[in-house]
């Protein structure tokens, strides 16, 4: 018995260091992030390049996958492998057809920022520049909205609900669930949400209780994720009894948690 | 009696060491099973999936394989959207909630949904709704619904016939075998395909051996003779069943009196 007792615990031991650090403090990086990378010896807006998605953080490795978009020839997701030093960090992403090295470091107020390069490549001539980076905030919570139609001048109405932002999977992006109704809204009186966040861009796809995908609503949210600034549209041509419904227009909604 | 008492004591001790090794070597094999199509992983095989977007009338497909294994899926889907190849798949089956994530490379699309009670291979899987970032395949954001069908593996014999614009009809049976689900975007074909009727005046099939490949309901045949040499390839459709096969041959010139030939081709399994 006692063998048994002491093997037991010896594999205990084992099992529980599975997964541990290394025991050095490590800036915490796991969350959605939204990048900016700024090409050296330009300063316009043209020549931004962004990075969305979400990372995880296992002791002071670093994996997950981001969207590249912007100013380059080869926009689309990549994944990322880094390593966590104190507050500072260096990532790679391998991006399709090239890889983009960003080091920099955690600042106090939760962003990061640094420098980046990029060897040449298909997707272009060698290049560094500077990145910063900002946390962005799970997307979870009460919402209130206005929707404003473009379509028809005058038409305002509020909508009220909720939203869900699923765990961070080191995806690209997450996904979003949750629901929506409204009183004075003419093509819909409650719709269930589905959609996904990625940075800072978010996209609702609004359903109907049968399922049908009725409606859109796709904006960019602030960093504390308290407001979603963006467009809606509905085009729901579906006969009775889902009664088809046009409309498009602008809409801010806050988010509450 | 000590002893034997003694000894009695270590045989128990034994046994009790054999049943716990048993147990861990069991646990441990079970890790390693395959990951074939079973009524527990109504999720792996062939599958055509269809994008209905919100806003765009002309649906995306996507075809290929996914596997399952417990709660996790994973796959390869010749990719239908604004990005053209072959991308991962990845997700979960938490219960009866599926979530899929399909890479495009230039932007993933995610898809959610509800698997339908008892839902098995072979029938329409009512899907959910999807949604995208804009990202590198189209600079908007994209969201709809989405189903998507199991494509039932074809397998065994078959008949059907040929029917030649020019040359008449030739009736045909043979076998055809699919290769087994890799998580890859398609899958192999093998078989043979032999003429049971009496030959036309123009003898372009008599008996020849078949390879292909299958990725959702979309087939290609490549027909080779006794002596090896290609003698047509034929893109095809199949009923996601899997019980009938159409598509349309070209066999080439083999004569000076046979310039060649175009016709359909329709098999039905078995």
């Amino acid at each position: 018995m006692r063998a048994i007792t002491a093997l037991s615990l010896v594999l205990l031991m084992t099992l529980t260091a599975c997964g541990k650090g290394t025991g050095t403090s490590v800036g915490n990086f796991a969350g959605n992030w939204q990048m900016t990378l700024q090409r050296d010896q330009t300063n316009t807006a043209s020549t931004l390049k962004t990075e969305s998605g979400f990372l995880e953080q296992s002791g002071g490795a670093l994996t997950g996958n981001l969207l590249l978009t912007g100013d380059t020839y080869c926009a689309g997701v990549g994944s990322a492998q880094g390593q966590v030093s104190g507050s500072n960090v260096a990532i790679s992403l391998n991006q399709i057809g090239q890889t983009i090295n960003l080091t920099g470091s955690l600042g106090s107020t939760g962003s990061i920022s640094g420098t980046y390069s990029i060897l040449a490549s298909p997707c272009g001539s060698t290049q560094v520049g500077t990145w910063t980076a900002t946390q962005v905030q799970a997307l979870t919570g009460n919402l209130q909205g206005t929707f404003t139609s473009t379509q028809t001048s005058g038409v305002v109405y509020q909508v009220a609900g909720s939203v869900t932002q699923a765990a961070n999977t080191g995806g690209s992006a997450a996904n979003l669930s949750g629901s929506m109704t409204s009183t004075n809204a003419p093509c819909f009186s409650s719709v269930s949400i589905s959609g996904s966040i990625s940075g800072t861009s978010a996209v609702f796809n609004l359903l109907s209780s049968e399922g049908v995908s009725i409606g859109q609503f796709y904006g960019t949210t602030t960093i504390d994720a308290s407001t979603i600034t963006g467009s809606y549209n509905f085009l729901n041509s579906q006969p009775p009894p889902l009664n088809g419904c046009e409309d498009f227009g602008t809409a801010v909604v806050t988010v509450k948690q | 009696m000590r002893h034997q008492g003694s000894s009695r004591r270590k045989t128990a001790v034994s046994w009790v060491a054999i049943s716990f090794l048993l147990c861990v070597s069991v646990t441990l094999l079970a890790c390693g099973s395959g990951t074939s199509a079973s009524s527990s992983n109504p999720l792996s095989g062939n599958w055509e999936i269809t994008l209905q977007r919100h806003a765009h009338p002309s649906p995306f497909v996507f075809t290929g394989f996914l596997l399952q294994s417990g709660s996790s899926v994973t796959g390869s889907m010749i990719l239908g959207g604004g990005c053209q190849g072959v991308g991962p798949v990845a997700g979960t089956l938490e219960g009866a909630n599926l979530s899929l994530t399909i890479s495009e490379f230039g932007q993933d699309i995610s898809l959610i949904g509800t698997l339908p009670p008892g839902s098995p291979s072979g029938s329409t899987f009512v899907g959910g709704a999807f949604s995208s970032v804009a990202g590198g395949c189209a600079d908007y954001a994209s969201t709809g619904t989405w189903s998507a069908v199991s494509v039932t593996p074809i397998a065994g014999s078959f008949h059907g016939s040929l029917v030649s614009t020019v040359n008449g009809t030739l009736e045909v049976a043979g076998t055809l075998s699919q290769g087994p689900n890799t998580g890859s975007s398609n899958a192999t074909l093998s078989g043979t395909i032999t003429a049971t009727s009496a030959p036309s005046f123009c003898p372009y099939l008599s008996t020849a051996t078949i390879t292909g490949l299958i990725s959702g309901t979309t087939v290609t045949l490549d027909l080779f003779g006794p002596n090896g040499s290609l003698i047509a390839q034929i893109p095809a459709t199949v009923t996601s069943d899997g019980s009938s096969l159409t598509g349309s041959y070209t066999f080439p010139e083999i004569s000076s009196s046979c310039v060649g030939d175009t016709g359909t081709l329709q098999l039905t399994f078995p």
